[in-house]
């Protein structure tokens, strides 16, 4: 029963974890569900009295690894600095204010809201209507590499916000 | 969703991070930092956009659901298998417990080290070497779904199986078959070979004898899956190369007065064969395995899931035990492939 509740209360962190580092749903879904059985048969080697997150997430950071190894395609390798700055937004999260993971980022909303018309546009296709990043480009007549930069900023804006709203955290030099 | 979708650690380390970092061994650290940060900002924003696009409705509970659905088939397999072993009256104490009690009393500190688990697995592989007599019993913990008997390959029995080992290539294996008599499946080291024992329909079968030592390994579990089952030594070399290897945490302690060095081998593709999970449990002192757990067998239509070979003797057997005439009759024909 306390493994259910851990289980409930990291299902979306973990979920939109996997999701940062995969693009494949069905390996979202497998990846899942491996991590969540490692941690469980792990759980004696969990030190409970600290934060489960970071932990449960570097298990499924192993097996992000371990799948792509398996389907032999290259993920150029994160160097820990980024990796525990990906943590740190995490776990600053799950600190923000809110009793669901949607509260705590509820801002997001507000923060895409808040985009200039053309950045909120590639966004909006690329992500809440899964459209792949080719496809957008040719929607909007723009060049794949136009595309991708106008994703890559508009992401950078809405980490921005998100940062000036507490969600995510400080960081170094763009605070 | 297709995968020719970039996530943005690709899509941002390819455009330019990945030349930042060729660039940034010479530039100040704060420019690294900067990077390194915009890359980690790019992740996570990846990440909620993504799932706020492709969250189904109950997405959460569904996935709890078949966590806890797994959870629950995997407890129930462990009790199976541990009360195969344990006398029926511990059984009734609760398996769980009684596995903890009765197997483990000291923690080693560095268990998740891979040095120390790869210097397991080499003093394991070096005593396997020269090794004597050992009989396991095989006990299948979980078959996958029964395919009809008509399309099932091998009628013999995995299940209360026993396997005679003696050094690297020396085997005896011996399965029931499930319309009567034995099937033994054995190799002397120079001559493998297979024959059907007391079964009345079979009596007049040939003797079947190869000098390819592998000729006969089909019916065994492991065989297919490119995993030796039967040649120990082969299959922790294949640990070594194909698995990812880490000693147990419960590795390092008691039972039954010896202590016990516990390994974990998850195989590291799914393009290798082999079972996805093998763990060992070998004497300390001797390297001598007294238990290995297969699990996640590649399904072969229907077969055995998750097997368990249990050490039940070191007894010294006669030396002509894995040749083929020990297991016959003189006067049975014999059949060279």
């Amino acid at each position: 029963m306390t493994f259910e509740i851990l289980v409930r209360e990291n299902t979306r962190m973990l979920t939109v974890f996997l999701r940062s580092r995969s693009n494949d749903e069905a390996a979202v879904d497998d990846l899942f569900q491996e991590t969540m059985l490692v941690a469980w048969r792990r759980l004696d080697d969990c030190d409970l009295s600290r934060p489960f997150g970071p932990w449960l997430r570097g298990i499924a950071h192993r097996l992000v690894l371990a799948h792509y190894r398996k389907q032999k395609r290259n993920l150029l390798p994160l160097s820990d600095e980024i990796l525990e700055m990906v943590d740190e937004h995490f776990e600053n999260i799950h600190a923000h204010p809110g009793d669901t993971w949607d509260e705590k980022i509820g801002a997001l909303h507000k923060c895409l809201e808040s985009l200039p018309e053309k950045h909120r546009t590639v966004v909006q296709e690329r992500y809440l209507e899964d459209e792949p990043v080719k496809c957008v480009a040719d929607r909007l007549c723009i060049s794949l590499e136009a595309c991708k930069k106008r994703l890559q900023r508009a992401r950078a804006m809405l980490a921005k916000c998100l940062r000036l709203k507490g969600v995510l955290a400080t960081g170094m030099k763009q605070a | 969703m297709s995968k020719d979708q970039t996530s943005p650690n690709e899509e941002h380390l390819s455009q330019c991070n990945e030349d930042d970092i060729k660039q940034s061994s010479n530039n100040d650290q704060a420019v690294s930092e900067e990077s390194h940060q915009i890359t980690a900002d790019e992740i996570v924003i990846h990440g909620l956009l993504s799932d706020m696009g492709r969250r189904t409705p109950n997405e959460d509970e569904m996935r709890v659901q078949a966590v806890m659905r797994a959870i629950n088939e995997k407890k129930e397999v462990k009790p199976f298998w541990w009360g195969l072993l344990l006398k029926p009256q511990r059984v009734a104490l609760g398996l769980s417990a009684l596995v903890v009690c009765f197997i483990f009393s000291l923690v080693i500190q560095d268990f998740n080290s891979v040095h120390a688990a790869s210097a397991t697995l080499e003093k394991i592989i070096a005593a396997a070497h020269k090794m004597g007599d050992r009989t396991y019993s095989i006990w299948v913990i979980e078959n996958y779904k029964e395919v009809h008997p008509s399309q099932r390959k091998h009628p013999e029995e995995l299940d209360g199986a026993r396997l005679y080992v003696r050094g690297p290539d020396q085997y005896v294996l011996m399965q029931k078959i499930t319309n009567g008599g034995q099937r033994l499946t054995g190799c002397d080291g120079e001559l493998a070979w297979a024959m059907r024992v007391d079964s009345p329909v079979h009596k007049n079968d040939k003797v079947h004898v190869s000098s390819d030592l592998s000729r006969f390994r089909s019916g065994l579990p492991g065989h297919q899956n490119e995993l030796p089952f039967i040649n120990l030594n082969d299959q922790l070399n294949q640990l070594q190369d194909k698995y990812e290897v880490e000693l147990l945490p419960e590795a390092g302690r008691e039972v039954e007065g010896r202590v016990m060095a516990g390994l974990l081998g998850i195989k590291k593709s799914r393009d290798v064969g082999g079972p996805k999970r093998i763990e060992i449990w070998a004497d300390e002192q001797t390297g001598v395995i007294h238990r290995m757990i297969m699990d996640g067998m590649p399904r072969a239509k229907g077969g055995p899931r998750s097997l368990i070979m249990e050490l039940i003797s070191q007894t010294e057997l006669p030396v002509d035990f894995y040749s083929h005439t020990s297991h016959h009759e003189l006067n049975r024909k014999i059949r060279f492939e």
